[in-house]
Parts: structure tokens; C-alpha cells; sequence
């Protein structure tokens, strides 16, 4: 099981989640999340809703949020959940996002509503619904962990 | 007015469960040691932990951090690949400056894994100093005027130039206290005599 979470940690989450309560990402919602502070499961679920006017538009995808004792220095682990996972040319159908904020530009000012807001702008600003190039290669190879994969980030325009 | 702002947390919480729209500018107080005073004190949260700052840093790019958080960033980058986490400026620990309120805090010190602050940035006024004379000007090594007196340290530097050799002249006594060198002395001698004294400083 994983190690205890540090106070700072888990003070940090739960304020993030207060934050997230008060002003939420517009088509995100909270679905689950640890219920306390000395929780030692930190998975938050969220519900990402496909925007009015896009590809996705009435789509609702499980986007699911993992943070190690290390967050917020180190990126958390964002995935989508099945059954549903969006077809979008970052996303592989293991559910492994690619995308920069998530590996080498994490930042610990970063919190879970600005991951949310780059996924939903990421999932707006797509035009065709494919899966990634590689994608059937990748899922056989890839670890469960998205943070295990080398990421390269080579297109900027969706 | 005073009364207001002091009121203000009760009268939230009694807002923030039939009002939801209050809860913008007044968040509930629950999961946070301290209570939140709405956006003015936010505005003095440290960008990693999202907490009341300890040891208060801020970068040159004016974002606020505590040290240890700050710290804990910096030492996961190489130095000179090290950025400020909320605009990616470049950031490293010798330029970034501790704030010092007027109370500081009684700090746990089984809490500070990390080591303390970078120490203040703190120039002295490089002025002329309360001696100065300019009858001295050329003279870099002075024999008897600063030596320990009350101008402060002891000052001594070796260039190649004119002034150097005024100085030698001076020490030998070839020269009167205006600083000037007899005509006729051949240079080479000076010279001999500077690169003497400069094997002296680095041998001995």
C-alpha cells in the first residue's frame, strides 16, 4: 500500500478540492474524492463533459486523478477511465493522455483545475476523432502508469 | 467599517449553506488549520502548498513561495534548467528574496529539513570614503595614510600602469607626498622591484 501522505499533501488536495467546489471548471465535475485528510487513497474522480459545439459535444468521460506522496512536486497520475475513453489523437484507448503539463512541464503551481481546463481544451480544439498513431503498439508496451512512459510532445496544434 | 470586516466569518458560514454564490468570495473555512478570509488574503498564499506562507520567499518575477516548498522544486532541476513554477521564468536560490515581517514566527525547528533561507541581498553605499585625499589618487599601495586608520580596512591592490610604480616611489621615499617620480630613475628597476614584491605576496 502506499506510504503515508504527508500533512502539506494532504492539506494541499483538500484545498484544491475546496477551490474546485467553490469556482468549478465549466463541464468538469467532482465524482468522487478522498473523504478526509489522513485518506490514504487519493483518487478523484471527475466527470469531463464533451463541450456544446464541439466533436464531443453530450460525450461524458471518467478522467481519474492518482497523486503519490510527492504531489504537488511531482505530476499526478491522470487517466481516463473505461469504458468510455475519448477518441482524440493524444488520447490512447488504455486511457493514457499525452500531454506536456502531465510529464516534463509539470509545475507544482499547477493544481487539478488547470489539468482539467488543458483536457477540455485539448478535447475542444479537436477537429477529428482518431486514436494516436501508434496507439495499438503503445497499449501493448505501456505500463499502467502513464508516468512510466517516455513521453514525446511533438504536436502542438491539438 | 472595521466592524463589518470583523463580523464577516460568522456571517459567511451562516450565507455559505443557503446562499451558494457567496461561497466565491467567502470559501468555507473546513479542510485549512486557518480560516479564509476571502480573495485579499489568498492573494498571499504560497504557489506550491496553497497554504499561509512559512519563510516567505519571493522570485524576481514577484510570485510568492515558502522556502522549504520553493526549495523542495528547485532541488528536483539542475541548476540553471530551474523556473519559477507559475510563469517559467528563470529562478535559482540566489536570487530570490526573503520577506521579513514584522512578527516572525516562532518556527518549529524539527520542521526545517531544509536548509535555512538564502541570506538577504544587502549593498553597502560604495561612496568615497570619509579620508580620501586627493593627493592619493595614483597611490594604490598607501605605506602609512590608511593603514589602519580610521577609514576602516586595509586596502591593497596590484595593477600594471603608472599608479603602481607612484606607489613604489613613495614607500622608497624617491618620491615627495604629492606622489610624483623623480625624473631619470630608469623603469626597469621599479619593475624589478613590483615583480620582487609580487613573487614576495604569492611565496610568502
Amino acid at each position: 500500500m502506499a506510504a503515508p501522505f504527508p500533512v502539506s499533501c494532504a492539506r494541499r488536495i483538500q484545498k484544491e478540492l475546496t477551490a474546485l467546489h467553490a469556482e468549478p471548471v465549466p463541464g468538469v465535475t467532482l465524482k468522487s474524492g478522498p473523504d478526509t485528510l489522513a485518506d490514504k487513497s487519493t483518487d478523484i474522480n471527475m466527470i469531463i463533459k464533451g463541450a456544446e459545439g464541439t466533436i464531443y459535444n453530450g460525450e461524458e468521460f471518467n478522467l481519474r486523478f492518482r497523486m503519490n506522496e510527492r504531489y504537488p512536486f511531482e505530476s499526478p497520475e491522470v487517466v481516463f477511465q473505461p469504458p468510455n475513453i475519448p477518441l482524440h489523437p493524444h488520447i490512447y484507448s488504455n486511457g493514457h493522455i499525452c500531454l506536456s503539463i502531465l510529464g516534463n512541464d509539470w509545475s507544482p503551481a499547477l493544481t487539478i483545475s488547470a489539468v482539467c481546463l488543458s483536457i477540455v481544451s485539448m478535447l475542444s480544439s479537436c477537429k477529428e476523432k482518431k486514436r494516436p498513431p501508434d496507439d495499438q503498439f503503445y497499449i501493448r508496451t505501456a505500463s499502467m502508469n502513464p508516468k512510466a512512459t517516455r513521453w514525446m510532445y511533438h504536436d502542438d496544434n491539438v | 467599517m472595521v466592524l463589518e470586516s470583523v463580523n464577516l466569518p460568522s456571517t459567511s458560514k451562516d450565507n455559505s449553506s443557503t446562499d451558494p454564490d457567496r461561497k466565491k468570495t467567502d470559501p468555507p473555512a473546513s479542510g485549512s488549520d486557518q480560516p479564509d478570509k476571502g480573495d485579499v488574503e489568498n492573494v498571499f498564499e504560497c504557489n506550491i502548498c496553497l497554504g499561509s506562507p512559512n519563510d516567505p520567499v519571493i522570485s524576481l518575477c514577484g510570485h510568492l513561495f515558502c522556502w522549504p516548498c520553493l526549495h523542495e522544486w528547485l532541488e528536483m532541476k539542475p541548476v540553471g534548467t530551474q523556473t519559477c513554477p507559475v510563469c517559467k521564468a528563470a529562478i535559482d536560490r540566489e536570487k530570490v528574496i526573503p520577506l521579513f515581517g514584522r512578527n516572525s514566527k516562532g518556527e518549529d525547528p524539527r520542521n526545517k529539513a531544509v536548509p535555512p533561507r538564502p541570506h538577504a541581498h544587502r549593498t553597502e553605499h560604495t561612496g568615497p570614503g570619509p579620508y580620501h585625499n586627493p593627493l592619493f589618487e595614483g597611490a594604490n599601495f598607501l605605506p602609512f595614510g590608511t593603514l589602519g586608520g580610521p577609514g576602516g580596512g586595509f586596502h591593497m591592490t596590484i595593477g600594471i600602469g603608472a599608479s603602481p610604480f607612484h606607489a613604489l616611489g613613495a614607500m622608497l621615499g624617491f618620491t615627495n607626498f604629492a606622489g610624483q617620480v623623480p625624473p631619470g630613475l630608469p623603469s626597469q628597476i621599479f619593475l624589478g622591484i613590483a615583480m620582487m614584491m609580487i613573487f614576495w605576496l604569492i611565496f610568502f
